[in-house]
Parts: structure tokens; sequence; C-alpha cells
């Protein structure tokens, strides 16, 4: 993925880097427990 | 004037001839000259520009066009351009721009109100921490007591209005940073409704998210910077264009008779949290509670799309200077970039439902109370904390309860409380409904007058007259 983004990634960061990505499964892992029908529209820009 | 004197009463005594701008500012200036090194609250302090400000507002005291803050101190997150100054972001890599034009547009509505901008202030990199530790600029410490965290990341402002050097500061809150430093530093702050307030001429972190206001040690203070800040900006492409909705003549109307609840499941984690909330509720005479539903789905939504704005906002530094970066915001922005749209997709469609459904339990209650930080302020330096039993990293869990207020954009007011044997204070949240910062600022202004929540300098900042 670093590649395809032209973000090179040192081997000294990398191990930060992989523990927020493990961080950020475990929020997806709860996002994608909730309910979120085919039709819901997202809220890209958000107006109170 | 005293370090302890609130912006209502220097402006008073500005006004009234018993003091002059220039002389609150030159006290000011030597209280920053002698307490900055210690405290690690202003980055930059501009003496001369505050001068020249504070001779133009004498003059118009003269004149007979004082204005609500005439000669009233104040500091700016170094995120808010000031002009000739170089706006950092917290950050190493900002310090090869160029200096700001221009001010920002909230830092010239409240000096077109007679306030005196005298600097800006330190702040997390990017705004992505919920410490007040710098990696370059080292820490805002807290006044209470120097060994322990401001709260980030707009900890120079909480640092310098908790110690006394300026009455009022403006912050930026993206997941809780006007909130979280005002409960480790004790301090009242206002996060407005989003859109409320232009972010003209500040460094954005995420857009979708950011929100401007004020910390201060007075809800009239809140109210006066405030009133003063409203207005419709359309170089902010999320403001509102409705009508400003004054606040500082109103806030002793009401306050009682509003139905409030607190926020139970989620928000009672925490034993310190949950002890100051009930503080609260005990003064407001509360017993009513209310479930914010999917509080915690909320909390992971906001995660994501941080990392994921984040990541993409500051793709090309990331690229070319990574190295200049605090290894702690490197690598979750690094991180950021690469997250899979299929995430960010869902947290946005979650948000928009989400907030429909918070928004139905406006229907009910006017307000609702929920902690602001799960612990009082930590140790500098601590990387851990027990949160929910478990150890885990403190950084991003000090935003748990914030996190899923500002996702959708609702006005709080943070709270101080002191309470139990604790030389630190801790926060509560008092939540409204959109566009409603009427309520609880009206709210927290009686939580003020009960004593029931108050903000003094810090001990041994409020005696160095």
């Amino acid at each position: 993925m670093s590649d395809v983004l032209r973000l090179p990634v040192v081997e000294a960061h990398r191990p930060g880097v992989k523990a927020n990505l493990k961080t950020a499964g475990k929020m997806a892992a709860l996002l994608e427990k909730a309910a979120v029908s085919d039709d819901a529209e997202p809220a890209p820009v958000f107006r109170a | 004037m005293k370090s302890t004197a609130s912006a209502a009463e220097i402006a008073q005594a500005v006004k009234s001839g018993e003091t002059s701008a220039r002389a609150v500012i030159a006290a000011t200036l030597g209280r920053i000259e002698a307490n900055n090194g210690r405290l690690g609250a202003f980055t930059d302090v501009t003496a001369a520009r505050a001068m020249a400000q504070a001779d133009r507002v004498d003059a118009d005291v003269r004149a007979g066009k004082a204005g609500a803050l005439a000669g009233v101190p104040f500091g700016a997150k170094n995120l808010f351009d000031l002009r000739d100054i170089t706006t950092r972001a917290g950050s190493k890599v900002n310090r090869d721009n160029p200096p700001a034009k221009t001010d920002a547009h909230l830092v010239a509505k409240l000096e077109a109100a007679g306030a005196i901008c005298v600097g800006a202030l330190n702040m997390g990199e990017y705004a992505y921490d919920f410490t007040g530790e710098n990696a370059h600029d080292g820490p805002s410490r807290n006044p209470h007591d120097l060994n322990h965290m401001s709260g980030g990341s707009s900890g120079g402002s909480a640092t310098a209005v908790a110690s006394g050097l300026v009455p009022l500061a403006l912050c930026s809150d993206t997941n809780g940073s006007i909130r979280i430093p005002a409960s480790f530093c004790g301090l009242f702050g206002l996060k407005p409704t989003y859109g409320r307030l232009s972010r003209h001429g500040t460094f954005p972190f995420v857009p979708s998210l950011d929100h401007l206001g004020p910390v201060a040690r007075s809800v009239t203070d809140l109210a006066l910077s405030y009133d003063a800040m409203q207005g419709f900006d359309e170089a902010d492409p999320a403001m509102t264009k409705r009508p400003m909705e004054l606040l500082a003549g109103r806030l002793e109307h009401g306050g009682s008779g509003y139905r409030v609840a607190v926020a139970d499941g989620y928000f009672t984690g925490e034993p310190e949290a949950r002890e100051a909330v009930a503080h609260v509720a005990k003064a407001l005479e509360v017993a009513r509670t209310v479930t914010i539903p999917d509080a915690a789905v909320a909390r992971a939504a906001a995660f994501l799309i941080t990392m994921s704005e984040g990541g993409a906002l500051h793709l090309e530094r990331l690229r070319e200077r990574a190295a200049d970066f605090d290894p702690d915001t490197r690598d979750r922005l690094i991180a950021g970039a690469m997250l899979p749209a299929a995430w960010i997709d869902r947290a946005q469609k979650f948000r928009r439902a989400y907030r429909e459904k918070v928004l139905r339990l406006f229907q009910d209650v006017d307000a609702i109370l929920a902690p602001v930080t799960p612990m009082r302020a930590p140790l500098i330096g601590q990387k851990v904390a027990s949160v929910a039993g478990i150890e885990m990293p403190l950084r991003p869990n000090i935003g748990i309860y914030t996190q899923p207020i500002s996702f959708i954009g609702l006005p709080v007011v943070a709270v101080p409380v002191w309470i139990g044997e604790y030389d630190l204070p801790i926060g509560v949240q008092i939540i409204a409904p959109p566009w409603r910062e009427d309520i609880a600022m009206r709210i927290a202004r009686r939580l003020e007058k009960s004593g029931a929540a108050s903000a003094p300098v810090a001990r041994g900042f409020a005696d160095f007259e």
C-alpha cells in the first residue's frame, strides 16, 4: 500500500505504523458490527 | 490588574479609566516573561504588536468607542494565523513556511472588540494528541501541578489561562482539544456547534470535525468572547448563516427548569469521571439518566475518520519529511493514510444515522451530562493508563468521552469540578442540542454561581503581583 501511495515507510517506523493499523482494525471491527443499510447516505461534509 | 482578574473585570477597568490597556499589557508581558519558562505555555510572544494594539484600544476608550473586551489580553493556539508569525501548528515542518500575512478570522474578531493578542500558544503536533506534550517545543505543563499534563491538543491555551498569564485563550477541538485541556487544567471551555464559528485562517486537522472556541476562568468570559467571535464568514464553507445569538447579557436568565439527564452506560466506566458527573448532577438536582446509543461505535468511527482525513492532509509532508515529525504523530498519520476507503465510507454513513438517533434524545431532554476525561491529568510522559480496568495506551484513550459528541457537532460547555482529596480538577461536559449553546452556558453559569464548578488561578501563580 505504501508503494501505491508513494509513501515510503522506513524500517524504523514500521512497528509504530503496524501498531496503529492494528488499533484501526479493532475500531473498524466495532464499526462493522453496527447496522448500516445499503441505502444509507454518507455524511462527507457534516452540517449540525 | 491582578493575575486573577477576569476578562470582564479587565474590560470594565479599562473602559472606566481605572487602568489603561497599555498598563494591562505591560503587566501581562511581565508575567509571561517571569513564568513561561517553567510553564511552556507560549511559543511566540508578540510584545510589540500587543503594545501597539493597546495604544489603539486606549485611544478608542478616550474617544468613547471602547469594545466589550477593551484591553483584555489573550493568546491563540499556534495553529491560528497571526500576521508576521509563522503558523507552526505544533510542528517542526511548518516552521519553514512564510509568516502569515493576516490574522485568523477569530483573532481579528476578538481584536475588533478591543481584546489584545499577546502571542501564540503551545500545542500538540498538528493537533493530534490529547496530552499537551510537544516533541519540538516541550510540554505545556499543568499549572496546578507542573509534573502533570495540561491536556491536548490545546495544552498551551489551558496552561496560560489556568496560570493567570491571560484570562482567555483560543483553542481548536477536533475530538476533544478544548474540553480535555479544560478538564485537566480546571477551566471552563466552550466548543460551539460545528459551523458556528469561522475557522478561516487556522491550520486544519480534520475538516469535517474541526471546531474552534475559547477557554476561560469564568462562564461570563466565555460568553463575552463567544459573542465577539460570532457572525457569518463566507471563507469557511462549513459556516452557518444563522443569525448571531448573543449570550453575555442572557446568562442569568434560566439555568434552572431545563430537563437535564446524565449519560449512562458507555460514559460511566471510570470512577473519577463518574464521581465528577455525580457531583454536578447533585448540584443540579438531576436524577434522570439517558442512554446515548452506539457511543462506542461513534468513538470508533470518529477515530477512523480522524486517522484517514489527517493522513490525507499530511500525505505530502509524510512523503518528504517523515523524520521531522513527532514519531507518535507520524506513525498514526502514516497508518491513517493507508486505511481502506470502505471503513471511512461506513464511518460516514454511520455518522449520519447516529446523529439522527442522538437528536431524538433531545425531544425529551434539554441537556446531557457526561464526563470529559476518564481521569484527572496524568503525569507528563505517562504512556499507559487503566481504562475500563485494562492497561491501555494513554494517548488515544483520553478522548473516549469527548469523541462521540464532537463527532456530530453538538455544542458543549466543559465545567471544572474539584472533589475529594485531590489537588487536580476534572471536567464534566454539558451537552446541548445543535445551536443551543445558550442552554449549556446557562447551566454552566448556574453551577459556577453555586460553587459546584470553579476555575481558580493555580496556587503559586495567583500571588506574584
